[in-house]
């Protein structure tokens, strides 16, 4: 797409004209004012108009395009006199990303010795940066492999699975309890891989049987794919059907069955089975460079040393399968839309003058789409420089649509965020909208806010209203589906003539206002007690 | 000469005392809009320009484009108007690719292309014949100025000519003293004998008067020609070319004349058109691409009578892109030449902004493309003004800044040249700079290498618009012995200009830029603000051109 927003003639915003007449007016504002005000539709637009352009290719993470979006974020940054958050006195994070093409090899030991078969009786994808490691193990079923302090549920007890590979069941033991919709999603693979990885397993295996995703699409693990060098223990991960699984658990006179069985009760503990799971781990591993990209604006009291940050992914799908002979996946709306706010953002904050008590960390991550790889190398590997974060703002997928009378977010129920949110929209005259087809959609928990949370940081995420200005009542509902039907990870998500920029700066204003009330609140944002991300309590981590 | 920066400063230091208003209305609005430009905003836009992620910003190429894209994202960010074509950024740039084959038959002798001989299709033809009697027309200049006609009393109509490079200053430095340099150039003759109206028009090669040896200009000819879309046709004129001196020879000796004779009554006054009495035969045949590229035109709006007028702050973002490797390195950065001009013309467009400049003639922001190909960009540019030529009151170019050390001298090279060269003056010493001395190793150098004629600022200066090109070599650098811009500039030269090597390793300090850009600023402002524009010397040779322009009906 040519540079259609950059075709309409900008009118000149003369912030300097305002700086300097009434600076003296504008300083007694309260902060949040003052950066709000900063705010520049000038600014997002070209931002949005410089990502969203074809010559960034889509911006893909290890290619070039994301190449030239990262350093085009460093470089606004480094503008703006924004001091550099990252490694080493710069701009960028450079993220353990490698891609693998995995080829293992894992055979049983016990009495029902004998090789696996690669890709028909098990995947594994591989954590580590080598090209073979050989990782063996007794193997202890953990049941469901959900430790969830907040729903009472814990499947590991007491039991020491170091060095151990941890046979778990897919999903979880009671829907009521675990509902997805209405909080972490403890039966998901991820979480399971999670708590394997915390409790010092060398490698996490799912059973293949009822409520697992179809074979297929497991198997599709097996492909080369990008992922991050992890160095907490866990080897790999992966599948393994109950078909090859149920003839070792056999041998030792058990059943799948009576397993599963045992398993759907909270008093449940590990079985350790009978037989070893020797893996060699054989795969061609090359290194992919791609980098978070950040900035802070430092604190200045007492709690400098603790941070807020908002964040936007700036990777895209790149360059695919052509769609009317379009074969740029611009991702305008996902996510130019979302990093152009993170810019319009930093440069309020510097232009405002404001001194903020906590640090504020500015952050545009990579490898979003290959699964939100970027923001977990962050929490994982946090460079010194960002300080300790302590609540997060995520911008994904923002609105290219027009002004609005609403706001959306996924959330805000989890910590005191909300109620920040709440006060900034409403200075915004705002309301403040949870669209129950964004809690349908599970978005809380696809994109970069959900790695700071699993790590315990308080996080919430913006997304669209529906409430247009101008427009009828449904129309705001119509142009999300269609966005999600029609343009969603298509070529076709790219810059239109129909777009504005009016309802991205009043999310941006409100982005900006709720990082200046963290930065200078007395305490640092906290989770719910009932939020599923609140840390355990003293008692429960003693039980440990 | 200091004087007037002086005062300038004492204007600028004594209401602060007295009074307690606030700072930024009390300021001259020169000094506020110069103390604007930003060490920061230079340093990233110079990082950002310089990575190897911009791939050496090639002409036709990806991070030629990129780069484009990046200088419309600024000029938007910061609420310039789009000024180039169609409501855009973009000031298409008719870029055309075109390889040549020719053949040269002088009677029944077949010369060699590349050795004897190059040529050139002049128009838009794909392929074109000329046979017949060559003309020898001297040097081939008609400048009324200096009281010479090589052409006077010629009918050429028709004809093939042949014409030496150079000019009679090359025989005899009595001659063509302060001339208009490109007299000299293949470009300027070709031109001349369309306009006479030639069918060919051949142009001699000579070893002593070339500082380009003939081997490179043949292979430089032989490969692709990157250049604006030819006219439909120059005239009657279908052939450009150069013809080395051997075959000239020949061609003259055919024809029963003496070359060296020949060629020594070229330099006398009241030269007369000779015919060589030797038929050429000449055909040129063409394939043709085009290559995208675009100038990038932002404008920050003037207010009043004169906002219909324009001054134009220009700087070429292209550069090589990637090329042969040296040092296992094929990305000719061109971080000096010219992400440091490029920056720096950002920089001042948001110091501008920032400081609320209000100028009364509006301020054009322009990126050049295409500069490293021939000044193409800015050529088209002149060809295709956004605003009428005689509403340009003047123009600055930035094309390489000293990123080496600060300085205590500065220079602007075509600064004699104009009424430019006061502004210029008293914007350098409000900043504390000397000018540097005509006499300096580093301005002698300017003038023997012709850097005035090398970058963008050429093609306006010879359409009259009075124009300064901003040196980026200094003679006085601070803290460092005598003598060493000279010695800075002479290693920029040799190690890294045109190569890989001209990246940010090079140890380049982005804040020498700051006080460079502030004279920039301030030069900029004074010519938009000044009542009437900027005028060329009684004794510059773009003088004429200024008052054509001027007088245009446009």
């Amino acid at each position: 797409m040519p540079l259609a927003a950059l075709r309409r003639p900008l009118l000149l915003v003369p912030f300097a004209l305002l700086a300097a007449g009434s600076a003296s007016a504008q300083s007694r504002q309260p902060p949040p004012e003052r950066v709000a005000r900063e705010v520049s539709s000038a600014a997002l637009q070209a931002h949005l108009g410089f990502l969203a352009d074809d010559a960034l290719e889509g911006r893909r993470t290890g290619t070039h395009g994301a190449a030239v979006a990262a350093r085009y974020i460093a470089a606004q940054f480094q503008r703006l006199g924004l001091q550099p958050a990252g490694d080493s006195g710069t701009y960028f994070h450079r993220i353990p990303l490698v891609v693998r093409r995995p080829d293992p090899i894992l055979r049983a030991s016990g009495e029902a010795a004998g090789a696996l078969r690669w890709l028909d009786d098990y995947v594994l994808v591989p954590r580590l940066a080598d090209s073979v490691a050989d990782v063996s193990g007794e193997v202890v079923f953990a049941g469901y492999g959900i430790v969830a302090p907040n729903r009472g549920w814990d499947d590991y007890k007491q039991t020491d699975v170091r060095g151990k590979v941890v046979l778990v069941l897919p999903g979880d033991p009671d829907s009521t309890i675990f509902d997805r919709r209405m909080g972490r999603p403890w039966s998901s693979v991820r979480e399971k891989v999670e708590v394997a990885a915390r409790r010092g397993a060398a490698g996490l295996l799912v059973l293949h049987g009822a409520g697992a995703p179809p074979w297929d699409a497991v198997r599709a693990l097996g492909d080369e794919r990008l992922g991050l060098v992890y160095d907490d223990g866990l080897a790999y991960w992966g599948w393994i059907r109950d078909s090859a699984a149920a003839p070792l658990v056999a041998a030792g006179g058990r059943s799948l069955p009576e397993l599963a069985a045992a398993a759907a009760w909270r008093d449940f503990t590990p079985v350790t089975l009978p037989f070893r799971l020797d893996a060699t781990l054989r795969a061609t591993v090359s290194p992919v460079s791609a980098v978070n990209v950040l900035a802070k604006l430092p604190g200045r009291g007492p709690h400098a040393g603790e941070s807020v940050l908002l964040g936007a992914h700036y990777d895209h799908e790149g360059i695919g399968p052509p769609e009317d002979g379009d074969s740029i996946y611009n991702g305008a709306e996902d996510n130019a839309s979302g990093t152009a706010a993170v810019l319009g953002a930093a440069e309020a904050f510097a232009r405002s003058g404001v001194r903020p008590e906590r640090t504020v960390v500015f952050a545009a991550f990579v490898a979003e789409e290959e699964g939100l790889l970027g923001s977990e190398a962050l929490v994982l590997a946090p460079p010194e420089a960002m300080g300790r974060v302590v609540g997060m703002v995520n911008g994904d997928y923002l609105n290219l649509y027009g002004r609005t009378r609403d706001i959306g977010t996924v959330g805000n129920e989890l910590s005191s965020l909300g109620a920040t949110l709440e006060v900034a929209a409403r200075a915004e005259s705002l309301t403040v909208r949870v669209d129950p087809d964004d809690v349908r959609r599970a978005r809380f928990f696809r994109s970069d806010n959900y790695p700071f949370a699993r790590a315990g940081i308080p996080a919430v995420r913006i997304v669209n209203g529906v409430d247009y200005v101008g427009r009828p009542p449904e129309w705001g509902r119509e142009q999300r589906e269609r966005y999600w039907t029609e343009r969603y990870h298509q070529p076709d998500d790219e810059l239109a003539e129909w777009m504005s920029v009016d309802g991205l700066v009043q999310q941006a204003r409100v982005a900006a206002r709720i990082l200046m009330r963290l930065a200078d609140a007395p305490a640092a944002p906290a989770w719910a007690a009932s939020a599923d991300f609140a840390p355990a309590s003293p008692r429960e981590e003693a039980s440990r | 000469m200091r004087a007037p920066g002086l005062t300038g400063m004492l204007a600028l230091a004594l209401p602060l005392a007295a009074h307690h208003r606030p700072v930024a209305a009390q300021q001259q609005p020169a000094a506020r809009v110069a103390q604007a430009v930003n060490a920061d905003v230079f340093a990233a836009h110079l990082t950002l320009l310089a990575d190897d992620a911009l791939e050496g910003r090639g002409t036709g190429e990806r991070g030629g484009e990129t780069a484009a894209k990046y200088l419309a994202a600024q000029f938007a960010r910061l609420g310039l108007e789009p000024a180039g074509d169609a409501g855009t950024y973009y000031h298409h740039i008719p870029l055309v690719g075109r390889r040549f084959t020719s053949t040269l038959r002088l009677s029944a002798d077949t010369l060699v292309p590349g050795e004897d001989f190059v040529a050139y299709l002049a128009g838009t033809d794909t392929m074109a014949t000329a046979r017949g009697e060559a003309v020898f027309v001297g040097y081939g200049i008609v400048a009324p100025e200096q009281r010479w006609n090589d052409y006077a009393g010629a009918d050429v109509r028709g004809k093939i000519v042949v014409a030496l490079a150079g000019t009679p200053a090359d025989q005899d430095s009595a001659l063509f003293r302060d001339a208009r340099p490109e007299y000299a150039f293949r470009q300027y003759k070709v031109d001349e004998a369309a306009r006479r109206g030639a069918a060919a028009a051949l142009v001699v090669y000579r070893g002593g008067v070339m500082p380009v040896p003939w081997p490179s200009i043949a292979q430089s000819w032989l490969g692709e020609q990157v250049q604006l879309d030819p006219p439909a046709r120059a005239g009657s004129l279908l052939i450009g070319g150069w013809l080395n001196e051997p075959a000239a020879r020949r061609l003259v000796e055919q024809g029963g004349a003496d070359f060296r004779t020949l060629a020594e009554s070229a330099a006398r006054p009241g030269f007369r058109a000779v015919p060589l009495r030797a038929a050429l035969d000449v055909g040129v045949a063409a394939r043709t691409r085009r290559i995208p590229a675009a100038n990038v035109v932002g404008r920050l709006p003037g207010r009043g009578s004169l906002a219909g007028e324009a001054v134009v702050l220009g700087a070429h973002y292209d550069h090589l892109g990637i090329g042969a490797p040296v040092a296992e390195d094929s990305i000719y950065n061109g971080a000096v030449d010219n992400a440091s001009g490029t920056a720096g013309m950002l920089t001042v467009a948001e110091a501008m902004v920032r400081g609320a400049a209000r100028p009364a003639r509006s301020v054009l922001f322009v990126g050049f493309g295409a500069e490293e190909q021939g000044l193409l960009g800015s050529e088209s540019f002149v060809n295709r003004p956004p605003v009428p030529l005689r509403q340009i009151a003047a123009m600055v170019n930035l094309d390489a800044l000293n990123l080496t050390s600060e300085s205590r001298d500065i220079a602007a090279l075509g600064a004699e040249l104009s009424s430019l060269g006061s502004l210029f003056r008293s914007a350098a010493a409000a900043e504390g700079y000397r000018l540097t001395p005509r006499s300096s190793p580093v301005l002698v150098e300017a003038m023997q290498q012709d850097f005035f004629n090398r970058s963008d600022q050429a093609p306006f200066a010879r359409a009259g618009v009075p124009a300064l090109f901003l040196y980026a070599a200094a003679h006085d650098l601070v803290g460092r012995p005598a003598g060493a811009g000279k010695a800075e500039l002479d290693r920029y030269l040799e190690r890294h200009y045109h190569q890989p090597s001209d990246d940010l390793r090079q140890g380049l300090d982005p804040r020498v830029a700051v006080r460079q850009l502030r004279v920039v600023t301030r030069t900029l402002l004074a010519a938009a603000n000044q009542r009437s524009q900027a005028v060329w010397s009684a004794n510059a040779p773009y003088r004429s051109a200024g008052e054509r322009r001027v007088s245009r009906d446009q």
